[in-house]
């Protein structure tokens, strides 16, 4: 009896049934990678949700050979509705969903590691070499503040070409959420950390590279921001820890490998490849990166002790922790 | 055409499919497999008519008949053609519920395979990544890969890689090579229907 009343309650098609059918369904038209995740019956249709157990193989870097994978999990990519009664499909993501889906995810990866290394190697990157950012929009108004004292917004927005003021007042408002500037109406004035930076930095490219550095500590969370203000060094030092978090230790990724990472943030930038020796040769002499010789080709390596500071940023880390310490 | 490995403790017998490593390419698994396969029938396969006329394809020449994204790839009969169109010294041939038989004879006969199955779930019994791979060996109980994600060589129990090949359909990209010998029995099995 109670074996009827089961079968009765059961749509014709079952729910191992309905995650077959979104697999076929997602090996047909998306690729290989996603997978279907637990059918959900609602009403007359099996809902199954996309998901990804996307691969990242751990490489040893010395040999150039592969040591092990893992798998970053991905839920909800996208979904897939099947027709309980008789199997067929109602509707399903598109493929540039589920890619632009997936997509997000590995950005969300590479960000995740960014901040944290931002965050805890801000007095690294602070030390960089000026010539390399002197032009971006942040240094500008910490740059015009140590100098002038103070910012009249309105004017400086009128100086400015239109499509450049948004992003002006973008930056200002960054600045002002972690304190290093302060409007009083229309007026700019340093906030009590900058004041304080001023204080004890001798000369004032200390104290706009320690202004720097409090900006890039307390504002990780505005990396976009930080990307335009580091470029580069963020995006290679970035690469290297983010390995080295794959791998649980520090690691290093050879020259080759960082040639392609270039290649990755700056597509269409040749040149970016010709200047990568020179931001290894920056990120290395402010003790970002260790330069070593693996199998007679240059490699760079995370450093002990900011990896470990890195490490230790568990919430930033939250979307990533997954595959640490697997 | 093959070379001999000492795996604990006993000699197996492997096809020299040449290795070629996944690096810092997650989804590019098909590619490389059938990258694999190109250069050993292009280079080391016994037959000189197949060797001469497997094309030597580089990367980008493969994805472009794969047309594999951050998704992966769709293996299905449309890529087969394309294939088929485009190598003109070997048959390909999309083989869904595929079976252990079928690939252990290819490898009798020097042949390798692609098969399509669940990594995830053979590594860390969870299931959830099509991952394919390029069977060069056998003996009793193991099956012999070159697995883009993991090395050359790299063996696992049969019946463990049974259980991670039926979760993706016991799906296969199987390869015949199209030689001389093949044609003429081909054309002697013609006059005598």
């Amino acid at each position: 009896m109670r074996t009827e009343q089961t079968r009765l309650g059961e749509p014709p098609v079952n729910k191992e049934q309905a995650r077959a059918i979104a697999l076929d369904i997602i090996r047909d038209n998306y690729g290989n990678i996603p997978y279907p995740g637990e059918p959900v019956l609602e009403g007359d249709l099996w809902i199954v949700p996309i998901i990804a157990r996307y691969p990242r193989v751990l490489v040893n870097e010395r040999d150039n050979l592969p040591e092990k994978v893992r798998f970053m999990t991905f839920d909800n990519l996208g979904k897939i509705e099947i027709i309980a009664a008789n199997g067929q499909l109602k509707e399903r993501s598109t493929y540039w969903d589920v890619q632009s889906a997936i997509n997000e995810e590995l950005e969300l990866v590479k960000t995740s590691v960014q901040k944290a290394l931002v965050k805890n190697g801000a007095m690294k990157f602070s030390q960089l070499p000026f010539s390399e950012h002197m032009h971006t929009p942040i240094e500008d108004i910490l740059s015009w503040i140590l100098i002038y004292n103070s910012m009249d917004l309105e004017a400086q927005q009128d100086s400015l070409p239109m499509d450049r003021r948004e992003k002006f007042l973008q930056n200002v408002g960054y600045l002002e959420s972690v304190g290093l500037v302060r409007k009083i109406g229309t007026t700019l004035e340093p906030g009590n950390p900058l004041i304080e930076i001023e204080r004890t930095s001798r000369v004032l490219p200390l104290a706009l590279s320690n202004s720097l550095a409090y900006f890039f500590e307390k504002g990780y969370e505005h990396i976009n921001t930080i990307r335009q203000v580091l470029g580069p060094h963020l995006f290679v030092s970035g690469a290297i820890y983010q390995r080295s978090i794959e791998n649980g230790a520090p690691s290093f990724l050879k020259i080759r490998s960082l040639e392609n990472v270039m290649r990755d943030f700056y597509p269409s930038q040749y040149d970016k490849i010709f200047k990568l020796p020179r931001y290894l040769v920056q990120c290395e002499s402010v003790g970002l990166v260790n330069r070593t010789i693996v199998g007679g080709e240059s490699a760079w390596c995370a450093t002990e002790d900011l990896f470990i500071k890195v490490m230790g940023e568990e919430d930033i880390l939250e979307p990533i922790k997954q595959f640490i310490g697997n | 055409m093959r070379r001999t490995l000492r795996l604990d403790g006993s000699d197996i017998d492997v096809l020299r499919v040449p290795f070629i490593f996944q690096a810092e390419k997650d989804s590019l698994c098909v590619p490389f497999s059938l990258w694999m396969c190109l250069s050993y029938f292009n280079g080391i396969y016994e037959n000189s008519i197949v060797r001469k006329n497997t094309p030597n394809f580089n990367l980008d020449e493969i994805l472009k008949l794969t047309k594999t994204k951050t998704l992966g790839t769709i293996v299905d009969t449309k890529l087969i053609n394309r294939l088929n169109q485009s190598i003109g010294s070997l048959q390909f041939d999309y083989n869904v519920n595929c079976c252990i038989a079928d690939l252990k004879k290819r490898f009798d006969k020097n042949i390798p395979s692609i098969v399509l199955y669940d990594c995830s779930y053979l590594v860390y019994d969870i299931p959830g990544s099509n991952h394919a791979g390029v069977v060069v060996g056998f003996d009793d109980y193991r099956i012999i890969l070159n697995n883009p994600w993991l090395g050359a060589n790299w063996y696992t129990d049969i019946d463990d890689f049974q259980r991670s090949w039926e979760l993706e359909g016991n799906r296969a990209i199987l390869i015949d090579p199209i030689t001389q010998d093949r044609l003429e029995a081909y054309l002697n099995e013609d006059r005598a229907n």
